[in-house]
C-alpha cells in the first residue's frame, strides 16, 4: 500500500487545522462581541461551504485560483508559481472549505462566557486584545477543541474540493480519500480496504488526544 | 469634590437623573428599591454604559462630558469594581485572580492576608465559598491600585456571617484606601453601617424621603446599630430633605 496519501492527508489536516484555529478564533471573537454593519452578511458568507456542493465551491475556487483568476494572478506575480494543483494550493481550499467548521463551535462557547467576565477585564484595564488572549480563549478550551476536531476530521474526509483544485498528482495533492477512490476505480478494493482502515486509528488518535488535552470535552460539558 | 457625577439617562421603564460627588476616603453608598437605576449609576461611572447627558470627572479630569463628545474607554479610568455576582476568572486560581492586573506584586500578598484568604491563594474560584470569592474580587479590585472604587451590592448573594465579616471588613479599610468609594446596595442596614453619605435613589431620582419613610414606618433596624451616616443628596439645591443620623443606638 502506498503511504504517500495517507500522509499528505494528515499533514493537510494538520496545516488547516493549525492555520484555521489561529484565524477562526479571532473572527469568531470579533463576531460574537462586536457590532459590525453587515455582519449578518459576513457571517452566511462564511456559512456558505455548509450548503454549497464540494464541487461548486471547487469550481468557483478553480477559476479563481486559477491562472486567470484574480488570487492565482496576484500568487503567481508573488512567488512566480501557479497556485492550482500544488499542495498550497488545497490548503487554501481546504481553509475556505473547512472555515464554517472552525468558527461556530468557536462563536457557540465565546456566546457562553459570561459577559461579566469581559466587562471585568474591561474594568481591570484590559486592552480588547488582552481581553481575547487573557479572559476570552483560557476559558473556550472546550470550544477550540472542538473546531480542531471537527476542521481535522473534515479535511481527512475531503474529497470534491481537493479533486477540483488539487486534480490527483501523486505525492503533492493525493489525498487519502481521492487514492481510496481510485483504487475502488481500478478494482483494487484490497488497497482501499487497507487505506480506509488506516484511516479509522488516525481520526480516533486524534480525538482521543483532544479529548486528553481538553478533559471538558471528553466530559460532554 | 474628588468624584462629580451628574447623570441624565432615559431608562425604560423612567429616567435616570442623579447628580451627586464623593470624596478621598469617603464611602457614598447609593440605596434604594430594586429596579431604581443604582447600578446604571455606576455603571455609568466605571465607563460599561453610556450616559444620554451629563458629566463625569475625577479630580478635574473629564470621564464623560456628552457635551464635549468625551467618553474615556472602561479600561482608562483606573476603577476598581466588585460586582454583584461572582466575577473571578474561572481558569486562574485565588492569587492569579487577584494578581490579574497588579500594578505592583508585593501588594497582593498584603491584601490577600488582610481578606483572610492567603491559605486559599492556590484554590480555584469554583474550589471556595461564595465569601471568600468576592473578598477575592475586592482584592483583585484593589490590586490593580484603583482610583475609585465601585461595589454593585456585592455583599448580596453571600449568607449572614459572609456578609457582617465582608461588610467589617470594608468599614475598616475605607478609609486607609483614601479614594472615593461608592457602594450600592438595596439593604439599608447595610448602607447606615457602611456610609459616610447616603444617596437614596428610587426610580432615578434621588429621594431623600424615601428612606425616611424606610426607616420609620419599616423599623428596619437591629437591635443596636451605631452609624455616622449622613442622609441625603450631595448636590446643594436638593439638599433641603436631609436627615443626618450621628452616633445614635437603636434599641427595640
Amino acid at each position: 500500500m502506498d503511504l504517500l496519501p495517507l500522509y499528505l492527508s494528515i499533514k493537510l489536516a494538520v496545516v488547516s487545522t493549525v492555520v484555521l484555529i489561529i484565524l477562526a478564533a479571532p473572527l469568531s471573537y470579533v463576531l460574537v462581541f462586536y457590532r459590525l454593519p453587515g455582519k449578518s452578511f459576513l457571517e452566511a458568507l462564511i456559512n456558505l461551504p455548509i450548503v454549497l456542493p464540494p464541487t461548486v465551491l471547487g469550481f468557483y475556487l478553480l477559476v479563481v485560483m486559477g491562472p486567470k483568476g484574480w488570487l492565482g494572478n496576484a500568487w503567481e506575480a508573488m512567488f512566480g508559481s501557479p497556485l492550482l494543483f500544488t499542495f498550497t494550493g488545497i490548503v487554501i481550499a481546504s481553509l475556505i472549505y473547512s472555515l464554517p467548521f472552525a468558527v461556530a463551535p468557536m462563536k457557540s462557547v465565546f456566546t457562553r462566557i459570561d459577559r461579566r467576565l469581559v466587562e471585568n477585564a474591561q474594568v481591570l484595564g484590559l486592552h480588547p486584545v488582552a481581553i481575547f488572549s487573557r479572559v476570552i480563549l483560557p476559558n473556550s478550551l472546550t470550544g477550540v477543541a472542538a473546531s480542531a476536531i471537527l476542521v481535522f476530521l473534515h479535511t481527512i474526509g475531503e474529497f470534491g474540493v481537493i479533486l477540483m483544485v488539487g486534480g490527483s498528482i501523486p505525492g503533492k495533492t493525493k489525498v487519502a480519500s481521492i487514492a481510496i477512490y481510485e483504487s475502488v476505480e481500478a478494482l483494487r478494493y484490497h488497497d482501499a480496504w487497507l487505506m480506509s482502515i488506516t484511516l479509522v486509528p488516525v481520526c480516533y488518535v486524534f480525538l482521543l488526544l483532544v479529548n486528553r488535552l481538553t478533559p471538558e470535552v471528553g466530559n460532554g460539558s | 469634590m474628588d468624584l462629580e457625577i451628574r447623570i441624565r439617562k432615559k431608562l425604560k421603564l423612567f429616567d435616570l437623573d442623579v447628580a451627586f460627588s464623593c470624596g478621598d476616603g469617603k464611602m457614598l453608598v447609593i440605596v434604594g428599591p430594586s429596579g431604581a437605576g443604582k447600578t446604571t449609576i455606576i455603571r455609568i461611572i466605571a465607563g460599561l454604559e453610556r450616559t444620554d447627558a451629563g458629566r463625569i470627572a475625577l479630580k478635574g479630569e473629564t470621564w464623560t462630558d456628552t457635551a464635549a463628545r468625551i467618553n474615556l474607554p472602561a479600561r482608562k479610568r483606573g476603577v476598581g469594581y466588585v460586582f454583584q455576582e461572582f466575577t473571578l476568572f474561572p481558569n486562574l486560581n485565588v492569587y492569579d485572580n487577584a494578581a490579574f492586573a497588579a500594578r505592583d506584586r508585593e501588594l497582593i500578598e498584603d491584601l490577600l492576608r488582610m481578606f483572610d484568604i492567603w491559605h486559599l491563594r492556590k484554590n480555584k474560584p469554583h474550589l471556595i465559598s461564595g465569601g471568600e470569592r468576592q473578598r477575592c474580587a475586592i482584592c483583585q479590585a484593589l490590586a490593580r491600585e484603583p482610583r475609585v472604587l465601585l461595589m454593585d451590592e456585592p455583599f448580596s448573594a453571600l449568607d449572614a456571617l459572609s456578609r457582617r465579616k465582608l461588610r467589617e471588613m470594608m468599614k475598616s479599610v475605607k478609609r486607609e484606601l483614601g479614594i472615593p468609594i461608592i457602594h450600592v446596595t438595596h439593604d439599608i442596614r447595610e448602607a447606615l453601617f457602611l456610609a459616610d453619605d447616603i444617596l437614596p435613589v428610587v426610580q432615578g431620582k434621588v429621594e431623600p424621603k424615601w428612606i425616611l419613610q424606610f426607616m420609620f414606618t419599616a423599623r428596619e433596624f437591629d437591635r443596636s446599630m451605631c452609624t455616622d451616616a449622613r442622609v441625603g443628596s450631595v448636590s446643594e439645591e436638593e439638599d433641603d430633605i436631609e436627615l443626618s443620623i450621628r452616633k445614635k443606638e437603636y434599641r427595640r
